[in-house]
């Protein structure tokens, strides 16, 4: 998995700008953000609400053009992308981490997991031996052929990381990942990304509130105001990123 | 690919869902089958009846100073290029006796096997006769004398003293003329009938038929050409003409109701649909996100939709046939007549094989094109679903455009008198126009019912409101399924009572007696009835409990190229006419009548294009002469091609002084002591008695056959509406699970989830059903101009108030009953397990 560009970034993000216009007012979601995330890098973004945070993450997976700025992923620019050409980069690039998992109540663990695969035209039998090796990798095994609203959330969000990795992706964009868990279950899904980011040598963006999630993340960027308002190292106290949230520290 | 099992599993495990649109594929088939079915049962009865009923005769050639003519001087017609039969007839008066018994009868002198060529003939007993000494009785007559195969029977004829004996060889019998009544007949060798009335060798008329599929037009005008001077063609009119008019505006009103019926099936299926899909909009949005393509949707959504099609095209034609059979074995019983139900048809079947997979294909086009132009982002954003509005503007233009075209066609029908083939899609085209119209009137017309209900219930009725409003494509379907069974129901329903009202009142207006008495049975262009003999009316005038006897005379009369009948009736005796007039009010007529004018039915008026004031030239026999129009009348005898005129004035002016019928008046009081008196006389001098009541049970009958067939029709469009209700309402309350959920977490009460659905039901049964009515009214009476158009009866438009006031009224109870299942279903949803439903 050695897509990056030539300096190793697996995605860059070049002078973002997203306006949205909200009953005639201008709402500028991203100003001018620009950085670049290295293969293998498990990122965490951070911000208040309403900072840009989740727009950030649609433009980065191509569900959403930005404003002004470019984004490439693996060195492909995707302003110039048909919506075949982005649907097929997610299908095959990029996998989803949704705080609601979103998984499809009507078939099972594995079949959801297989999903993305039979969507590319890999036979069954294939699919289905990848998706049970990853499942186990979850921890899943034993819930293969159970429905999604037989899982607890934990194990549904583990079901969702497997259909995401499922693709041996480039990158994963995960939307708040731990909302909907509680501590022990948060926790234990941090570790899972981390790991995937370190074993697979995969890019994971992850947008959090949560501390505990950025405290494990190699980096953090936090959003003030469509701003970059930190890039750097995730900070360990609470104090000190109460105030980069707040804005009071740059 | 999308995987199958995705398919299967979300079919599977959404069963309401699935069954739900299955079956708005099976309703939307069935309907198309049923109707198809009994549109072709009714058409062949129609025409079985026709055959039945009405002879095949399209004209006669008679001579032009009436009475008898050597047939061997009419050319050979037989050449003639759509004649499909020349049959010549010697009619003779004659009284029938066996033992006590005697009847007055019509004698037809016809060879035995050109009888089925003019009509439909069974033989109840024997055989048909050979031999000048053998006949064969029609099979009233034999009833009435008592006679069966064997007997000998004593013919005589007017004006011939000697009677012939002669052995009844067999019984026949006319099938549907049972419910008619027309004339009883004995049958005889052409030779013996013509030597019974002493014309040895001559033909009272040659019968001449013409084949289907030739035009009667120019076969009667090449057929003209090669006769002699002294021989015309006259029309033959046949007793079934007294319903052509119904029987048109059938014909016009099963179109309307085939094409509605398709048009209703399709958007009941383009409303599951589209319900269907948008309830799966979030797993759409997630198939996009993980990287299904918008082929790969539309794909799965085709396949989806291609086995729905196939499951309830299977279904949907066995209970279209089960359907199509009961109407038509309903109006089988109706009809009373002994004609079989007709046999399954492949017609149907194979409509509903190509509707079925058609109309599914067609219905998930506008979904799949929703489903694939999902944005993805609506999930990440959480948003369960994508609204679209309806584009109401381009929507109305189109309903602008349809309008115009829709109107031209009338016009074009109208102006050119065509068939219904093209007036009913004009007014077919009219009920689209005003669908495409419909989508503007909803919000008003919601935001009204809002009003009224939010002083109940305003929680629930802005709830309510809000969805309607919120879900603008679900809300026009749902009422657009409503409006075209409405807009069709109040169209050929009132169309049905106005023209069933027309030939009432006609019958309420002309048969002013209580009995008639008469000769013989005439034919019914009154060309061949009896003289009843002149001692009956001093036999009559002694009685005292008599108000008033009105002798009544037929006679063939031309006008131009057109032969009519002539009533000629003592009319200076009533001071309302026995008439129902059209044109001119009833003083100013009668006031002509006494001067020597007369009255036309509209039919000859509308041949003739002549009205009240202009005046016409009549011709009988030899003798012509010019009459003012003192008023036209509706009339349905001898299919409206009729002459009244005052019995004073023709005697001075024709050669009449027989009389066909006595119309007989009963005292106030009196009526059972008069009809006895009437039936005593009737039998002593072998006449028929007919009372007031038998003739109006008569017509009634033969109306209701076919009107009561088409109601069957129209409550089948009102199931289907039933259906629909249902169906969308269920389906609105599985897409709002999530959202009702949500309602029943922040404390919405069951009774209020139950009243929300109630006053969607409601507000869109409104909306639907008063445009409806009003477009309905307006195509009722679009189809008795476009009727007109295409029928020489002028029939009067008519509002049917009951039908008006009354269906608005079952439609909106209907809409509640068929709202309150799925309501009460909304209503108990579980809080939780419904907001976490997907």
């Amino acid at each position: 998995m050695t897509e990056a560009t030539p300096d190793g970034a697996v995605v860059e993000a070049v002078e973002l700008s997203k306006c949205f216009y909200l009953e005639d007012v201008e709402v500028h979601a991203l100003r001018g953000v620009s950085f670049s995330v290295p293969e293998g890098q498990f990122l965490a973004v951070m911000g208040p609400s309403g900072t840009g945070k989740s727009t950030l993450l649609h433009i980065l997976s191509g569900l959403e053009p930005p404003t002004s700025g470019r984004v490439t992923i693996a060195g492909q620019l995707l302003s110039g992308l048909s919506d075949l050409e982005l649907t097929l980069l997610r299908r095959r690039r990029i996998g989803f981490v949704f705080q609601s998992f979103h998984l499809v109540p009507t078939i099972s663990v594995i079949e959801n997991v297989c999903l993305p695969l039979l969507l590319d035209g890999v036979s069954r039998s294939q699919s289905r031996e990848r998706a049970a090796a990853l499942l186990s990798q979850v921890g899943m095994q034993h819930r293969l052929h159970h429905l999604p609203s037989q899982l607890s959330g934990g194990e549904q969000q583990r079901v969702a990381i497997a259909r995401a990795l499922i693709i041996r992706p480039l990158l994963i964009l995960a939307d708040e990942p731990t909302g909907n868990l509680d501590s022990v279950r948060g926790r234990e899904i941090t570790g899972l990304l981390h790991a995937v980011a370190r074993e697979h040598r995969t890019t994971v963006i992850v947008v959090t509130h949560d501390p505990r999630v950025a405290l494990q993340a190699d980096r953090l960027i936090v959003l003030l105001d469509g701003k970059i308002g930190y890039d750097g190292v995730p900070v360990a106290d609470a104090e000190a990123l109460a105030k980069l949230l707040s804005g009071t520290v740059t | 690919m999308i995987p199958l099992r995705l398919i299967v599993s979300g079919l599977v495990q959404r069963p309401l869902r699935s069954i739900l649109t299955v079956l708005s594929v099976v309703s939307a088939v069935a309907s198309v089958v049923a109707v198809a079915q009994a549109m072709l049962a009714t058409k062949q009865q129609m025409a079985d009846f026709h055959n039945a009923v009405a002879s095949r005769v399209s004209f006669e050639i008679v001579a032009i100073e009436g009475g008898e003519f050597d047939p061997n001087t009419v050319p050979d017609l037989k050449g003639v290029k759509g004649v499909a039969s020349v049959v010549p007839v010697c009619t003779v008066f004659t009284s029938v006796s066996f033992g006590e018994r005697q009847v007055r009868v019509v004698g037809t002198g016809i060879e035995p096997e050109l009888l089925d060529d003019l009509r439909d003939v069974r033989l109840a007993a024997g055989r048909y006769y050979e031999v000048a000494a053998e006949a064969c009785l029609e099979k009233s007559v034999a009833d009435r004398l008592g006679v069966v195969v064997g007997d000998k029977v004593t013919i005589r004829t007017r004006g011939v003293p000697l009677a012939a004996s002669r052995t009844v060889v067999g019984i026949i019998e006319f099938p549907g003329l049972g419910i008619l009544e027309e004339h009883g007949s004995v049958f005889l060798r052409s030779e013996e009938a013509a030597r019974l009335n002493r014309t040895k060798g001559m033909a009272s008329s040659v019968y001449v038929v013409v084949s289907d599929s030739a035009q009667e037009a120019s076969v009667r005008s090449a057929v003209l050409s090669l006769l002699p001077s002294d021989l015309v063609i006259a029309d033959k009119v046949s007793p079934a003409e007294i319903i052509g008019p119904t029987e048109v505006l059938v014909d016009v009103s099963l179109n309307i109701v085939a094409l509605l019926s398709v048009v209703a099936a399709i958007f009941i299926v383009v409303n599951t649909f589209q319900i269907s899909v948008r309830e799966r909009q979030p797993l759409f949005a997630l198939l996009r996100v993980i990287g299904a393509t918008q082929g790969q949707i539309r794909s799965a959504m085709v396949l989806e939709a291609l086995v729905f099609g196939v499951v309830g095209t299977v279904f949907g034609i066995i209970a279209g046939m089960i359907g199509g059979n009961l109407i038509a074995g309903a109006m089988k019983n109706l009809y009373s007549l002994p004609m079989p139900v007709p046999s399954t048809s492949l017609v149907p079947i194979a409509m509903g094989v190509v509707f079925g997979p058609l109309v599914t294909l067609i219905s998930v086009w506008y979904p799949s094109r929703i489903a694939c132009g999902i944005p993805p982002l609506s999930i990440m954003r959480a948003l369960p679903e994508v609204r679209r509005g309806l584009a109401v503007k381009q929507l109305s233009m189109a309903g602008v455009v349809v309008l115009a075209g829709a109107v031209a066609m009338l016009l074009i029908a109208r102006t050119l008198r065509l068939s219904s083939v093209v007036s009913v899609p004009g007014i077919v085209g009219l009920q689209i126009a005003a669908l495409l119209l419909l989508p503007a009137l909803i919000r008003p017309g919601v935001q009204v019912v809002y009003r009224v209900f939010e002083r109940f219930c305003p929680v629930e009725s802005l709830l309510g409101y809000q969805q309607i409003v919120d879900n603008f494509g679900r809300s026009s379907l749902t009422t657009a399924v409503m409006f075209i069974v409405t807009a069709a129901s109040i169209s050929i329903g009132n169309s049905i009572l106005y023209v069933t009202h027309d030939i009432q009142t006609w019958v309420d207006s002309t048969v002013s007696s209580d009995f008639l008495l008469r000769a013989s049975r005439p034919q019914i262009d009154m060309s061949a009835a009896e003289h009843v003999p002149d001692e009956v009316r001093e036999r009559l005038s002694v009685f005292n409990g008599l108000a008033d006897v009105d002798q009544v005379s037929f006679s063939l009369v031309t006008v131009r190229e057109f032969t009519a009948t002539m009533a000629i009736r003592e009319f200076r005796k009533y001071e309302y006419l026995p008439l129902s007039l059209i044109e001119g009010g009833n003083s100013e007529v009668r006031d002509g009548m006494m001067n020597g004018d007369v009255v036309i039915g509209t039919v000859l008026a509308s041949k003739l294009g002549v009205h009240q004031g202009d005046s016409i030239r009549i011709r009988m026999g030899s003798i012509e002469h010019e009459f003012r129009i003192a008023g036209v009348a509706r009339e349905y005898t001898a299919g409206g091609l009729m002459i009244m005129i005052d019995r004073a004035m023709a005697m001075e002016l024709f050669p009449v002084d027989s009389t066909h019928v006595y119309l007989i008046r009963a005292q106030v009081g009196k009526k059972s002591e008069t009809q006895a008196i009437a039936q005593k006389l009737a039998a002593e001098e072998g006449l028929i008695f007919q009372s007031l009541a038998d003739i109006r049970e008569l017509i009634q009958r033969m109306v209701a056959g076919i009107t009561n067939g088409l109601w069957l029709i129209l409550m089948l469009s009102f199931l289907i509406a039933a259906f629909a209700i249902v169906n969308t309402l269920t389906m609105n309350v599985i897409e709002q699970t999530r959202y009702l959920g949500m309602l029943r977490v922040i404390g919405i009460a069951r009774g209020q989830v139950f009243r929300m659905f109630l006053m969607q039901a409601i507000a869109l049964a409104v909306v639907a059903i008063i445009p409806g009515v009003l477009i309905g009214i307006g195509m009722s009476w679009t189809t008795s101009v476009a009727f007109e158009g295409v029928s020489d009866h002028a029939v009067q438009f008519r509002l049917d108030s009951r039908l008006v006031m009354g269906y608005p009224i079952a439609a909106l109870t209907l809409a509640v009953l068929a709202a309150s299942l799925p309501s009460f279903r909304a209503g108990r949803l579980r809080p939780l397990e419904a907001v976490h439903a997907d």
